[in-house]
């Protein structure tokens, strides 16, 4: 490809060369024919490089001294990447950058990835790096673009090399130092996972004495006491249960807004498995139930080591498999997706390989442009994901249909919305985040409230009908939108504080909305971004407000932060339910009413 | 490894580029000063002008200058209408070219070089940042280390430089003179030389192309195959094919209207 300067230089030299010739100058003719003759023998000799010297590249890469191409990682921990660049023969290219690319979700700690290079020989390259992941899902590093020009400035070329690894990023957790008491306070220590609840059951440890009822086992009457009352008097034990906590992850649209490590589900799915984390160490059960616009999945609460990794990939797919909102095509969305394809696929996109049917229309050049770039595209997107078909008919062994295949390839030139729908596709396949353009804002701001709800209160419900004793159940919801009205998801929580369990709402706002000071006064007038930013800000300060008094009057425990402060909140719930101390009365009334408030509502 | 940013590495000129840029404007300077006394077609005034360019303005075009140097030229030397090839003029020619490959040397260190994806007549703008979606360096080279500036690389230019110009001499040569072929259609002699000059270069430049091209076709990977397959295909159907996506999606729409 010429460069600007390679142009100027073309033009002017047979410019030259023209009227040299036409005005019989010998010095302007020798001298502008000379710069065409060398700018001719530099692009052969520039083509010759790069189309028969460079595709003997090769790259390797290992991730902390591994070269497997999968493996986990986690969010916020850095990891180490050799990528060595080993030409298979002997080769010269004077000179080369060479990029590793990496997607959003990743962050180059220090020195970018990036270098220039000449290359003779067999030397291999090498560049090292530090990275870190900014947010749990998958991550996949595509490979390396290399770009290479010829010594004068006046050709370029650009050429990419894949080498994709895919990585399962698990989401952190705190280490909290809220460790049982080492101190021996009672009698009997109950195991691990178990605790003593302030309530009569079958436990080991005394709670009270009572009169003798005719049913109750013999062997619980305390023979001394009742000789000494002249009555039969019977042992009653407290309670030995574990505490479930239940943690429900909302994984919607409005969650995965953002830049990633700033999104709402980043703050979730830390809180979430920082609580897992500390509830399992105690050896508490811990149960999730992530849902978003395509329903719930529950993963039933348990111990141990395994049930925790379990549940830390649970929450990694949630913030991974999703399928985007349909947006509606547009330039941006075009555009973007034309760069990045051209970043990652320019073999695809070249004009050598991308024939384009003759038609007259559009008739104008920019709109032409516009639709051979649309051609070149769906050409390059199609043989993408032509490739995954191939590897899910091999994995699966069920044949896909090829005729069918191209038919729909070709739709993607006249149905705008199929073709924005890959674009989006493509786009978070390739590791960008849920924001304009990939994503409309307009379809995040239609949220459907009711199926969310319907969703949360069926899960809740689920729940509280299946739960044995005491359970916790954090809720981690994006609500700040609701204005306030939970419909049936008050009902549920009512129903839950009813049968004794209790309720922690954890509803996070993004973090540059949580940071704004509306008490400073500036000493400059506020730009119309400020004035937007504050009066967003004022809106969810208030919708805050809204529904934290309609929680607390349900009693839920709410928290619109998700940082150790959500974590510590959720722990003290926890503490409360080990010590027994939940809320007493005529709650066994109240539940069936709500029961059956719930399941009037739901016919 | 570098960790700055393109910005700050543009505006960065180690030491040995600026002595290789000096001792490349002294060599352009003696040349033509010396080798055209005779007819001394660049008025002397000019040279500081020049030499100002190439030592202190970072941000210019070879280009620019070439078309002045050219300008000069055109406008100073006088017409011959003898086809013998004067000694001077080809020193000339070989001192200017050599000026030219080591100034584009020179410069592609500091001017950022961007990816034209336009039409030329649109490429006005000379040295323009480009910047990629999302956030992606623009096409900037940093400034070559210090070991690549190697006597070996001007003789390199030099070598390069002689060999353009016989190249350019015998593309000269073979361009024929027929008087009487000139008063067969007409032309004057240095009109028909134009022509057949442009013919043979387009007709090399094309026939060269074309034998990479043949080269290069053999060595696609087997997506861009596919690619090509697919495209070809869909080529030959695509009025077909176009009619019948359309009518589907008029009966989808007309059955969305109807729900």
């Amino acid at each position: 490809m010429l460069t600007n300067r390679a142009r100027w230089l073309i033009l002017i030299a047979a410019c030259g060369t023209a009227l040299g010739v036409l005005r019989m100058q010998q010095r302007v003719t020798l001298v502008s024919l000379g710069i065409l003759v060398w700018l001719f023998l530099e692009w052969l000799l520039f083509r010759w490089r790069v189309d028969f010297e460079l595709p003997y590249l090769k790259c390797s890469r290992t991730i902390n001294g591994s070269s497997s191409n999968t493996g986990m990682m986690r969010v916020n921990r850095p990891f180490e990447v050799t990528l060595v660049i080993s030409p298979v023969r002997s080769i010269r290219i004077p000179m080369v950058r060479i990029e590793e690319i990496l997607p959003e979700n990743v962050l180059a700690i220090g020195s970018a990835p990036v270098g220039d290079f000449a290359i003779s020989g067999k030397t291999p390259l090498v560049i090292n790096y530090t990275a870190q992941p900014k947010a749990a899902g998958d991550l996949k590093l595509p490979g390396v673009s290399l770009r290479v020009f010829d010594l004068q400035g006046l050709f370029y070329a650009q050429r990419f090399i894949q080498h994709p690894q895919t990585f399962r990023v698990l989401p952190t957790f705190a280490e909290l130092d809220d460790h049982l008491p080492t101190l021996k306070r009672l009698n009997s220590v109950p195991p691990p996972g178990i605790h003593r609840l302030h309530q009569a059951g079958m436990g080991s440890e005394l709670l009270e004495l009572r009169e003798y009822v005719p049913g109750d086992p013999p062997k619980s009457i305390a023979w001394k006491v009742s000789a000494r009352r002249d009555q039969l008097m019977t042992r009653q034990y407290e309670s030995e249960v574990p505490v479930r906590t239940i943690l429900f992850v909302d994984a919607s649209i409005s969650t995965r807004s953002g830049d990633f490590g700033q999104r709402t589900l980043d703050q979730m799915l830390f809180v979430a498995a920082s609580v897992a984390k500390s509830a399992m160490s105690a050896r508490d059960p811990v149960g999730l139930i992530r849902f978003d616009n395509t329903g719930p999945i529950t993963i039933r609460p348990s111990i141990g080591e395994r049930h925790f990794y379990r549940l830390l990939n649970e929450l990694t797919k949630a913030a991974t498999v999703n399928s985007p909102p349909r947006s509606r095509l547009n330039s941006q969305l075009v555009e973007l997706a034309w760069s990045v394809c051209e970043e990652r696929y320019p073999q695809l996109l070249n004009k050598r390989t991308n024939l384009i049917p003759f038609s007259l229309f559009p008739l104008f050049p920019s709109s032409r442009m516009q639709w051979h770039k649309r051609i070149r595209l769906v050409n390059a997107l199609s043989e993408q994901y032509t490739q995954k078909f191939d590897q899910f008919e091999k994995q699966h062994k069920s044949p896909v249909n090829r005729e069918q295949l191209l038919v729909s390839s070709q739709e993607l030139l006249y149905d705008d919305l199929k073709f924005a729908s890959l674009l989006q596709r493509f786009l978070i396949d390739e590791g960008f985040a849920w924001r304009e353009p990939v994503v409309e804002r307009r379809s995040l701001e239609l949220h459907h409230w009711d199926r969310k709800f319907e969703l949360l209160t069926n899960s809740l419900s689920r729940s509280v009908s299946g739960a044995r004793d005491n359970e916790l159940y954090v809720l981690l919801v994006d609500l700040i939108d609701c204005g306030g009205n939970l419909g049936s998801l008050a009902d549920a929580i009512r129903l839950a504080r009813a049968r004794h369990h209790r309720v922690c709402v954890l509803s996070p706002v993004p973090e540059f909305l949580s940071d704004v000071d509306l008490e400073t006064t500036h000493a400059h007038p506020l730009t119309s971004d400020e004035l937007l930013l504050r009066a967003e800000v004022l809106r969810i300060r208030r919708a805050q407000d809204n529904l934290k008094r309609e929680l607390i009057r349900l009693g839920a425990s709410v928290s619109f932060v998700c940082d150790r402060r959500a974590i510590k909140q959720v722990l003290s719930e926890v503490n409360l339910l080990r010590s027994g101390r939940t809320a007493r009365g005529n709650a066994n009334t109240n539940a069936a009413k709500i029961s059956s408030a719930i399941t009037g509502r739901s016919r | 490894m570098n960790s700055e940013s393109p910005n700050l590495q543009l505006f960065k000129q180690p030491a040995s580029v600026i002595m290789y840029g000096l001792t490349t404007t002294v060599l352009a300077v003696i040349m033509w000063t010396i080798l055209p006394q005779e007819e001394t077609p660049i008025p002397f005034v000019l040279l500081p002008l020049f030499v100002g360019f190439l030592l202190f303005l970072r941000v210019w075009t070879i280009a620019l200058l070439v078309l002045l140097f050219l300008v000069v030229l055109i406008l100073n030397e006088p017409s011959r209408y003898d086809q013998q090839m004067q000694p001077d003029a080809i020193l000339f020619a070989a001192g200017m070219l050599v000026f030219v490959i080591s100034a584009c040397r020179f410069y592609v260190s500091s001017a950022p070089l961007v990816n034209v994806k336009q039409t030329p007549l649109k490429s006005t703008r000379f040295f323009s940042w480009e910047h990629w979606k999302p956030s992606r360096v623009p096409h900037s080279i940093q400034p070559r280390h210090a070991q690549h500036f190697t006597l070996a690389e001007v003789w390199t230019g030099l070598l390069r430089a002689c060999f353009t110009l016989a190249i350019t001499m015998v593309l000269l040569w073979l361009v024929p003179l027929d008087l009487r072929s000139v008063q067969n259609v007409r032309l004057t002699p240095s009109g028909l030389r134009a022509i057949v000059l442009g013919i043979s270069l387009f007709f090399i430049v094309m026939l060269t192309s074309g034998i990479l091209s043949l080269f290069a076709w053999k060595r696609l990977s087997p997506s861009e195959a596919r690619v090509y397959l697919k495209s070809t295909l869909t080529d030959f159907l695509h009025t077909d094919l176009r009619m019948y996506i359309k009518q589907k999606l008029k009966q989808r729409r007309a059955r969305l209207k109807g729900q």
